[in-house]
């Protein structure tokens, strides 16, 4: 008998039905597995016919033909034994199952019949709702993540023999939905603005940076602070909206870098490869398309350490993502995209020496040699950061002074509030946040009144800052304006906003 | 150029032979008498190394030699040669051992002013680009033109700061005009010249620089001046070498004192151990050349403020003032203390420095 079963695949964070097909047929006894299956799959007959027999089935020998449609896609992943279990329990007839094509189906199957952990869970989830599905059997250990879905009917089950008798007989509970309450970091885990003595400048640079989402570069000699002070950053990262939240998920689902415990990404994520990392792990790619650290980094913060230190080639691959917010992972077979609206924040020296400007050690570079150093990062990928200070080392006298600096958690709620009021600027579009705003949206919802253009003018003239400055001065200063719970733009925004940009001086 | 003594110092200066040989030739024979009869002169095949005797006898003919000129004319150099008042009595001195003639661009007559000389070391930090800044501007108002090696580094921002100040520059290069080569001295050389100044070689056009060719033109830097500032130099720096020229040829010298432990003061802290004048004000140094100097107030007036932007300017009085430390001392939330500073930097009070410093903004 012919039986098929429904499931899932994924191509990038969308989902698309994979159709099992099973057909038992004369010839030499064995399972062939067509349809493009990858090694894991390939793999599955040993584990599938281990699991029917322990949970107590019959597996005698006949040639079982078993298709994955559709048919020229490659199929990855461990998901399919269980749709493949119980597809050739269907054709064998020791089942009857009548209902079974109403239920998406995925899980790993171990050899003794118990039902694995998949990953994937949330972005197939969504997917199948998306395309009209009702009904979905997974693993009992995905329970957390997919109660977050809510819109379709999920039963999860430890063994195989549990999933035959419920559809069988028909009778399960799905699994209750639930939302998330809250998207806040456990606040002992993380570093807190409050232990950072001075650094008043470099402090609000960042508040404005985390609250619009903008790139921020920290330029600073060694031992200054700015890697302490982006440590702080995850304490005042606005709160993740339900939305973002799923998205985030999505990804971390398809990389398995989801805690399987908790089943949803509650907080912004924080990525901080080191500056070995590789340019596909850090853009994502491989023979399967795993996302990279700036997909991981999606909705949340990249923090690179030292910019100049990672290898050239793969920090200009962020110019892509840094400008239309997904990043294009090609394969020999087709393209696949993930988003990747991160954060950028990036720390480097002033010099080859570390310490033009400083007044604890003198600069051994000659003016030129400093110069050279910026041209080091590329004009386009310093074009794309919105905010850049310059950090210094902090007197002794500050550091050890007893008092304690503003917390993070009220620096968090001007930050929060701030969000807020872009959630509502850019409701109905795909934008969340000043920063990711198109020129056409800047010039939209950003008018300059003439007394702002004339300081603009001003600036631009006197100061030597470049015209490509001129909308990022604008986000910022937009920013600016929300945290200061301004509906305009006023003169005293664009002036801050001004003094965030810093490699537009003449000395660099 | 018409008479032939002209022609003869031209020819000396063109063949490369260098000044050194040039004097001696010239302690011993008049220069035209030299150029009419040199191929007959048996003694200078002997007195002479091969390759000089090369060089000269090749060019040894008035047709050869108005080829050169007007070559040279095409390039908008003039020729000044010993044989003219333009060329200055200050440097005729025989300590200074002066070339037969000085290939210029621009206006020659600068030369006769008073002048002093300021240079330093090309690898400079900001303390002395600030010394610079601060000294230069004072001996312009006097009317005093600067004499400088258009080296990049101090001497470039020498040039700078006395253009700024309105003042005249005459650089001194260590190669022929063709050559000039460093990219960021271009800049100041094409703004000397587009502002009146003056730029001078010992060394015809066409000539490059040459490790020997650099130490030897601080000689005509401390030639053409009264007295030669040297703001900042490590040890081994060329500009030390002008320091010495200028004390054999009796010129002033001046130093600007740097850190003890600083880089690049190790040679200026020498030179005043070895009695150069210790210099921090412009005004000094026109005082002890006798010069007339302007009246330079000590501060300048406080511009009206608003008492927002007047505590700002009090506090940096004083001196620089790190952004964090005006924030804790004024008491002023950092996001309100960018905004005054952004205002007062447009209004031209204050100016940003490096890793986050501003300073009273001084001319």
């Amino acid at each position: 008998m012919l039986a098929k079963v429904k499931s899932y695949g994924l191509q990038g964070i969308n989902g698309y039905e994979v159709q099992v097909e099973i057909d038992i047929n004369s010839g030499l006894p064995g399972i062939e597995m067509v349809g493009l299956p990858d090694a894991a799959i390939k793999e599955s007959k040993e584990r599938v016919r281990s699991a029917v027999k322990n949970s107590g089935y019959k597996f005698t020998p006949q040639k079982i033909t078993v298709n994955l449609a559709p048919a020229n896609t490659k199929k990855e992943g461990s998901v399919y034994d269980l749709p493949i279990a119980l597809g050739i329990l269907r054709a064998t007839e020791q089942i009857t199952a009548e209902k079974i094509g109403d239920y998406i189906i995925l899980g790993e199957l171990s050899l003794d019949g118990r039902i694995r952990h998949v990953h994937g869970v949330t972005p197939v989830l969504i997917s199948a709702r998306e395309n009209g599905a009702k009904n979905v059997i997974l693993p009992a250990s995905n329970a957390a993540e997919a109660a977050y879905i809510d819109g379709l009917n999920v039963f999860v089950f430890d063994k195989l023999r549990d999933v035959v008798e419920f559809l069988e007989t028909g009778e399960g509970e799905p699994l209750p939905t639930k939302r998330a309450e809250e998207f806040s970091p456990d606040s002992e885990s993380i570093e807190d603005f409050k232990y950072v003595k001075g650094q008043f400048s470099a402090k609000r640079a960042l508040e404005i940076a985390c609250a619009g989402g903008h790139n921020i570069l920290m330029i600073g000699p060694p031992g200054a602070g700015k890697s302490m002070l982006a440590k702080c950053i995850p304490s005042i990262l606005p709160d993740l909206t339900q939305q973002e939240a799923l998205e985030t998920t999505k990804i971390h689902s398809v990389a398995g870098t989801l805690d399987e415990r908790i089943g949803i990404i509650k907080v912004r994520p924080f990525r901080s490869p080191h500056h070995t990392v590789s340019a596909v792990a850090l853009t994502g790619g491989g023979s399967n398309a795993r996302p990279g650290e700036i997909s991981l980094a999606h909705n949340g913060v990249l923090f690179l350490d030292e910019i100049p230190e990672y290898p050239r080639s793969s920090v200009e691959i962020l110019r892509q993502p840094l400008e239309d917010s997904v990043i294009t992972i090609s394969r020999a077979a087709r393209s696949v995209e993930y988003p990747a609206a991160f954060m950028l924040v990036a720390s480097m020296n002033p010099c080859p020496c570390g310490y033009f400007g400083s007044e604890q050690k003198e600069c051994s570079c000659s003016p030129i040699q400093v110069q050279k150093y910026l041209s080091k990062l590329s004009g386009p990928l310093l074009d794309r950061i919105d905010i850049h200070i310059e950090v210094g080392s902090v007197t002794y006298d500050e550091l050890s002074s007893n008092e304690l600096a503003e917390p993070s958690s009220e620096i968090k709620v001007r930050v929060n509030e701030a969000r807020a009021v872009q959630r509502q600027r850019f409701s109905g579009t795909k934008t969340f946040s000043n920063a990711k705003m198109s020129n056409s949206q800047v010039k939209e919802l950003c008018p300059i009144s003439p007394e702002c253009a004339k300081l603009l003018k001003n600036a631009f003239e006197s100061l030597g800052l470049s015209a490509r400055a001129h909308n990022r001065i604008i986000k910022v200063a937009r920013t600016i304006a929300d945290l200061a719970g301004s509906e305009e733009i006023l003169p005293a925004h664009i002036s801050e906003a001004i003094q965030y940009r810093a490699l537009d001086r003449s000395w660099f | 150029m018409s008479n032939t003594k002209s022609k003869a110092y031209f020819w000396l200066a063109n063949s490369g032979v260098g000044a050194r040989i040039t004097n001696a030739l010239l302690g011993v024979y008049e220069p035209e008498e030299l150029l009419e009869n040199f191929h007959s002169i048996e003694v200078l095949k002997k007195s002479l190394k091969k390759a000089s005797y090369e060089k000269l006898s090749k060019t040894a003919s008035i047709d050869k030699i108005d080829a050169e000129l007007s070559d040279i004319r095409k390039k908008e150099v003039s020729v000044v040669t010993l044989a003219t008042d333009k060329f200055p009595e200050k440097l005729r001195q025989s300590e200074v051992n002066p070339p037969a003639a000085l290939f210029c661009k621009g206006d020659v007559s600068l030369m006769q002013n008073t002048c002093i000389a300021v240079v330093g070391t090309r690898k400079c930090t900001d303390y002395g680009i600030k010394a610079v800044r601060k000294i230069v501007p004072a001996l312009c108002s006097a009317g005093v033109t600067v004499v400088t090696g258009l080296a990049s580094g101090i001497d470039c921002y020498a040039a700078e700061a006395a253009l700024n100040a309105g003042g005249k520059v005459i650089g001194v290069l260590g190669m022929g005009h063709d050559k000039f080569a460093p990219n960021d001295a271009k800049k100041t050389y094409a703004r000397v010249l587009a502002e009146g100044g003056l730029v001078v070689s010992e060394y015809p056009p066409t000539r490059p620089g040459e490790k020997y060719t650099f130490p030897e033109r601080n000689r005509i830097i401390s030639g053409l001046s009264e007295g030669v500032l040297i703001v900042e130099a490590p040890e081994g720096s060329g500009s030390l070498i002008t320091a010495n020229f200028a004390a054999e040829q009796g010129r002033q010298v001046y130093a600007v004192p740097g850190n003890i432990d600083g880089l690049r003061s190790s040679g200026v802290n020498r030179l005043i151990k070895e009695g150069a004048g210790l210099v921090t004000d412009g005004s000094e140094i026109l005082a002890d050349l006798g010069l007339d100097s302007v009246k330079n107030p000590e501060k300048k007036p406080v511009p009206t403020l608003d008492n927002d932007k007047k505590i700002i300017y009090t506090v940096l009085q004083s001196g620089k003032m790190h952004f964090d430390k005006m924030c804790v001392e004024l008491k002023i939330p950092s996001f309100e203390l960018s905004r005054r500073l952004t205002e007062m930097e447009l209004a031209g009070i204050i100016e940003k420095l490096p890793a986050n410093y501003y300073c009273l903004k001084t001319v």
